[in-house]
């Protein structure tokens, strides 16, 4: 069976999205890579989109855009009135006095420029399948009556689609956050789009949503706050220099993008700057435009926008009979619904934090694409697959926990790492299992340990101890270990402690959040520590291997730097310190290095000779495993 | 067949069911992760030109300025910063779209941000029909070269050229 794609057919941007191994995922338009379409259409030469956005200046009256507030009105309807007012194509009354639209003497329904619109979602998404689309479900506005659904599956079936259902916007926005199945019964859906603003109240029962009232202002949106932020550049500009950047439609376009631009940043950052140098020309010389704005500024610009949403969310509910307080979810709709003032707002008129974790430009599609994915039976469980919570990692030098499998990960899974000993001649070495986010293991909550003992002695660094970690999908973790020279493994078992509540997971992250500072000064002053120790070890080796050969005044330099570090490691010291000595001693070492070779000079490439490649045997070794023994 | 018979049959068959379902899931299953692995890599691709096409794109507004600040002072050493900018982008292959006025304006690559009105059938040389021809080139459009998948001649459009572009002054008055 073919899948069903949901579609939010909108008044400035459409989107389109399809469930894809029970997720869902928004397509990207071909042509852009953007996840929305501009619901722009140019009639004469079919152009959809980005395309037709980009020549709309070019054609104005072959260029429709806006058409989603003709759909299924009547030519003298009040707001095809105002539409008129607005937009540069022309609008004539049609069969039975509905809207229509008017293209070189040639009538065009809203029906058919939609369709154009879907169209292209539908040819976006069979390129991104790889399969013929046949079936839609596409979102309406709650509002909208009888005659304007009809016309919206009209619009699908002349673009090839059969439209399986025609679902209301701030439904498909609560589907999309799964409201459906959480114990939400009373939902407020507060979409602030490109041009118009919606709200809608929504009742919940037996898995059924029902819309109470709805409310909104057909001419607010995104586009009104990009206005007031142009208007106030242009303004602050004209005071300082006497020039109306308006009047230039090349200045103006460079303003547009500044001010969308900045509006985007002041999202996440409390101050932007706006830098458009040679912006225009007064009496020959260039004029630049730099300004700062702060998020403040821009908030007060455009405070009488958001609190003009406030009227039409009171009046909803009073239609639903409901106080602010009854709510119990709120979802935000709309890109304008990122901004932080809006979602304060909201915040506060309802005293509860709202929903705004799905993308506000996707959310309907995406809710869209759930309804279709129930309707072609994609969203069963097909397999649970479930995530480990916690990471579990295994204790290694300085106590430092090392995560060998990350929190999150789909189980089952292992994973397998190579670790040496700590010290010279060590024959056996401790594996201790610990899980949490802690990054020291003491911290962590230690799941069991055994020793892994016959290690032939080397120097440390040498031996190949291989772990790992294997966890099932009922959740039990067998721990392996082997000496990759003699072959010889130990492994041990976890049941049970693997699996936590959701409170101890918590509790776990939690705890993590709240010492991830400290934790982080500890590991760093651990790492510091190791990196002190291997230098130790480092200068010792080489005093040994090459003391005869070093200038005396050397070797004792060398020494007393050892003497340094080990003091410096004896005590409580920063990290500062540590790094210190570590830093002198590797300075104090390299001269070694630096004597040795100006004192051999042309043996070099002998030497080179005899260096390379001394594991050839130990490889061979590796090959051979045996099976070890059980601890536990 | 007794009773017992015919129980173990059943229940051969309900495993057998229960078999051949698990069987699908679990190839489907794979197929989906074999088909993820596949678009993952494509991503990846995708991801790692994307990123520079974004990246460039950032970068376009300077190299503008730069030019608007040669034009004003005329600095040889600019001059020679502009050349190098421009090679880089060359050997990481953007280029330059190229459009002279009077070219035909096209929707493919350009943006109209203005209509100048002419009421002229010719032009200055003589040629005629000027409507729909570009007049200006505002803003410098460019795109990644060799690069499949969007656009129409296999090239990305990193930025669409802004244009003024003629247009013949007809009197209509609409939605009176």
């Amino acid at each position: 069976m073919s899948k069903i794609i949901g579609i939010d057919l909108g008044t400035t941007n459409s989107c389109v999205a399809v469930m894809e191994g029970g997720q869902p995922k928004v397509i990207p338009a071909s042509d852009t890579g953007k996840n929305t379409t501009p619901s722009v259409v140019e009639v004469v030469k079919n152009l959809v989109g980005d395309v037709a956005k980009r020549q709309m200046i070019l054609n104005p009256s072959n260029t429709i855009a806006s058409v989603k507030r003709l759909m299924g009105r009547r030519e003298d309807d009040k707001e095809v009135t105002r539409t008129k007012k607005m937009v540069s194509y022309k609008i004539v009354a049609g069969k039975n006095g509905m809207a229509e639209v008017e293209i070189d003497g040639k009538a065009y329904t809203p029906q058919e420029i939609s369709a154009r619109v879907l169209m292209k979602l539908k040819k976006d998404a069979e390129k991104y399948l790889g399969e013929e689309v046949t079936s839609a479900v596409i979102t309406v506005p709650a509002y909208f009556d009888d005659s304007q659904r009809q016309a919206t599956k009209q619009a699908g079936e002349i673009a090839g689609l059969k439209v399986e259902r025609i679902i209301n916007e701030p439904t498909a926005a609560a589907l999309a956050y799964g409201l459906d199945k959480k114990n939400a019964h009373k939902i407020a859906v507060y979409d602030l789009g490109g041009g118009t603003f919606d709200i809608s109240i929504l009742e919940l029962g037996d898995g059924i949503f029902e819309v109470k009232s709805t409310n909104g202002d057909t001419h607010l949106g995104g586009d009104d706050f990009d206005e007031k932020l142009v208007d106030y550049i242009a303004e602050e500009f004209k005071k300082d220099n006497a020039v109306d950047l308006r009047l230039d439609k090349q200045a103006l376009q460079r303003i547009r993008d500044a001010a969308e631009k900045a509006k985007i940043e002041l999202t996440a950052s409390e101050e932007v700057e706006i830098n458009q140098p040679y912006i225009t020309q007064k009496d020959g010389q260039p004029l630049h435009l730099t300004m700062k704005l702060t998020r403040a500024k821009f908030e007060s610009l455009v405070d009488g926008l958001v609190q003009k949403t406030i009227k039409p969310v009171e009046d909803a509910l009073k239609d639903a009979k409901l106080k602010a307080s009854d709510i119990d979810e709120i979802v935000l709709v709309g890109g304008m619904t990122r901004m932080p003032k809006v979602i304060e707002t909201v915040k506060n008129f309802f005293g509860k934090e709202p929903n705004k974790s799905v993308n506000p430009d996707e959310v309907v599609a995406v809710g869209a694409a759930i309804q279709a994915g129930v309707l072609a039976g994609d969203v069963k469980d097909i397999l649970l697959l479930d995530v480990t919570p916690l990471t579990l990692a295994i204790e290694t030098m300085g106590g430092v926990a090392t995560p060998m499998i990350p929190r999150n990960t789909t189980v089952p899974t292992s994973k397998t790492e190579v670790f040496s000993t700590a010290a010279d001649n060590q024959t056996q070495v401790e594996i201790n299992i610990t899980q949490g986010e802690r990054p020291l293991s003491a911290d962590n909550k230690s799941l069991g340990r055994f020793i892994l003992d016959g290690i032939p002695p080397a120097p440390r660094g040498i031996p190949q101890v291989e772990v790992t970690f294997d966890l099932d999908a009922n959740g039990i973790l067998t721990v392996t270990a082997k000496d990759k020279a003699t072959g010889k493994s130990q492994n041990i078992k976890i049941t049970g402690s693997v699996g936590l509540s959701e409170d101890e997971v918590k509790k776990a992250q939690e705890e993590a959040e709240r010492h991830k500072a400290e934790d982080e000064k500890k590991a760093e002053i651990i790492k510091a520590k190791n990196n002190a120790d291997a230098m130790v070890t480092t200068a010792e080796k080489a005093l040994k291997d090459v003391g005869d050969k070093t200038p005396a005044d050397v070797k004792t330099k060398v020494e007393d730097k050892i003497k340094a570090v080990k003091e410096t490691l004896s005590k409580d010291s920063t990290k500062e310190e540590l790094e210190k000595v570590t830093k002198e001693l590797s300075d104090t070492l390299s001269e070694v290095g630096q004597q040795m070779y100006s004192a051999q000079g042309g043996q070099e490439q002998e030497n080179n000779e005899n260096g390379g490649e001394p594991k050839t045997e130990d490889k061979k070794k590796d090959e051979q495993v045996e099976e070890g023994q059980v601890v536990e | 067949m007794t009773k017992n018979q015919k129980t173990k049959k059943l229940k051969t068959q309900v495993e057998n069911a229960e078999q051949n379902d698990l069987k699908n899931q679990l190839v489907r299953v794979m197929a989906d992760y074999d088909n993820l692995k596949k678009r993952s890599e494509d991503e990846r691709n995708q991801m790692y030109k994307l990123a520079s096409i974004s990246f460039f794109g950032k970068l376009l507004p300077i190299i503008d300025n730069l030019k608007s600040a040669q034009n004003h002072i005329k600095d040889s050493g600019i001059a020679i910063i502009i050349g190098q900018l421009e090679t880089l982008a060359r050997e990481e292959g953007f280029e330059e779209i190229k459009i002279d006025v009077g070219d035909d304006f096209n929707h493919e690559t350009m943006e109209v941000i203005e209509t100048i009105e002419t009421k002229e059938e010719k032009d200055n040389n003589n040629n005629t029909n000027m409507d729909g021809k570009v007049a200006e080139v505002v803003q410098s459009g460019w795109r990644h070269a060799g690069s499949p998948g969007l656009g129409e001649d296999g090239a990305t459009i990193v930025r669409h050229a802004r244009v003024k572009v003629y247009k013949y002054k007809k009197e209509e008055k609409i939605n009176e």
